[in-house]
């Protein structure tokens, strides 16, 4: 079945024109509104921490996972080097990106 | 048969039902309340939505809490953890009468802190002063969750209550920026019980890098200081106590520090973790004048008093971050920077000051995991 408008009034078309404009309007309205809701934010959550070990005369230093209980300045052991005191200089933590929806 | 009816209906009949849609639809739109309660809806449901979000993030972050100290054999933890987030509210001094109101705001704020720590002694006295430091930060990050989770609710039930949607817009608007800085406060908890070092850390980690393993002098309430030698320079290097999480009483141990070298001083140097603007980088160094320290005030004054008083020129090293990175454990990019300021501290040391001079060093920000 084909229907067929007689547009012959410039009226009719503005009016068809202005209806079918505001129905696309919120249409895309409606789903931008539905992707916003979906926004994705993306956090940083540490995953790994490191514990970075030097020697006083600093002719040495090591690397190792973070045990409870570390703090920078804690004597950790000797040197296998020199044989003086090692102690934790830095410990740091690695991130990894993990997305979370808002 | 419907061929036919819509035949006969004819073009001028369509237009007619178009305007009359048209001018219904214009009609509802300017003339009624329609939009406005659309609008309602959604916003009062997209609040709602995140708010339970904030919710799970308070119980997530109560929880951790209240398991750590089951961890350290404390009993009856939930009664003292719901005591704490509804209690130890400052009230800011009278402002109209300026006179005094620092003295005023730093009695309240130590009476505050005195408080908490007797109660938190009370209920755990065998545990060591670093432990108990931990759990007071571990709470004060619960119990500020806790706040900004009340009053967003309390506006989003106010809202509800009047069918206000102005401020349910302005809510619905906010929340997913809040939310993200929310986040992270709630993920800080796990790298404070754990003991280590976060991005506010950078000052201590500084000063920890000028002195070394030095002997550690008590001076104030959690906070120490150690003289080194650098190129016969008599530094004076303060930081808060560690390695529990603690940020100290730096301007008071500066204005003592000073009084005992009866105010000969030739520089004072604080360095601090500073927020950084949206695209700069994270671990960038930058040195300013003044004291850079980012408390309520009495801190602050005392070093800007007493740099005053020994006409001692007042350098700041600060390393940006974001709000997040500030209280999450230290990223290696901050390590970076942390290096990059230490050198530049000892560049003004060497180069700003005369053999001979007294410098104090002060490593500003919380210590936790930091000797």
């Amino acid at each position: 079945m084909i229907i067929h408008l007689q547009t012959d009034t410039p009226l009719t078309l503005i009016l068809i024109i202005a209806v079918l404009g505001m129905i696309v309007y919120m249409i895309h309205a409606g789903f931008s509104y539905m992707k916003k809701r979906q926004h994705i934010y993306q956090e940083e959550i540490p995953h790994k921490f490191t514990t970075v070990i030097k020697c006083l005369n600093k002719d040495y230093s090591a690397e190792r996972e973070f045990r409870e209980g570390d703090f920078v300045g804690k004597i950790e052991g000797s040197c296998p080097k020199c044989g003086n005191n090692m102690v934790i200089d830095y410990i740091y933590a690695l991130y990894t990106q993990k997305k979370q929806q808002l | 048969m419907n061929a036919t009816v819509l035949q006969q209906l004819g073009s001028d009949n369509w237009s007619m039902i178009l305007s009359i849609l048209f001018y219904i639809m214009f009609f509802l739109y300017l003339f009624t309340d329609l939009p406005q309660k659309a609008q309602f809806v959604r916003y009062e449901r997209g609040v709602a939505s995140r708010l339970s979000l904030i919710e799970g993030l308070i119980v997530e972050s109560i929880n951790k809490v209240k398991s750590y100290l089951s961890r350290l054999g404390i009993k009856d933890n939930s009664k003292f953890v719901d005591t704490t987030l509804e209690n130890y509210f400052v009230i800011e001094p009278v402002s109209i009468e300026p006179t005094d109101i620092i003295r005023r705001l730093d009695h309240v704020i130590t009476v505050n802190e005195q408080k908490f720590k007797n109660d938190l002694e009370k209920l755990a006295p065998e545990l060591s002063i670093h432990t108990r430091n931990n759990i007071a930060i571990s709470l004060s990050i619960a119990s500020a969750l806790y706040t900004v989770y009340k009053i967003l609710r309390h506006y989003y039930l106010l809202g509800r209550k009047y069918e206000n949607w102005v401020l349910l817009m302005q809510l619905y608007l906010m929340l997913p920026q809040l939310l993200r800085e929310l986040i992270p406060y709630a993920k800080a908890i796990d790298g404070i019980v754990k003991g280590i070092p976060i991005g506010d850390s950078v000052g201590p980690l500084v000063a920890y890098k000028l002195i070394g393993n030095a002997s550690r002098i008590d001076i104030e309430d959690d906070t120490v200081y150690s003289v080194v030698n650098i190129e016969n320079r008599n530094v004076y290097v303060i930081k808060a106590k560690g390695p529990g999480s603690t940020v100290g009483r730096p301007g008071k141990a500066v204005a003592k520090i000073a009084e005992m070298l009866s105010y000969k001083v030739a520089r004072i140097i604080t360095i601090d973790a500073a927020l950084k603007l949206e695209g700069e980088k994270t671990g960038l160094v930058a040195e300013g004048v003044g004291a850079a320290i980012g408390d309520p005030g009495p801190e602050k004054i005392e070093i800007e008093r007493i740099a005053v008083k020994c006409n001692a020129p007042l350098d700041a090293v600060i390393v940006k971050m974001s709000n997040d990175e500030a209280i999450k454990p230290i990223k290696r990019e901050i390590i970076d920077g942390v290096e990059k300021a230490y050198e530049i501290v000892l560049d003004i040391i060497k180069n700003r000051t005369k053999p001979g001079d007294n410098v104090i060093v002060v490593g500003i920000g919380n210590t936790v995991g930091v000797y």
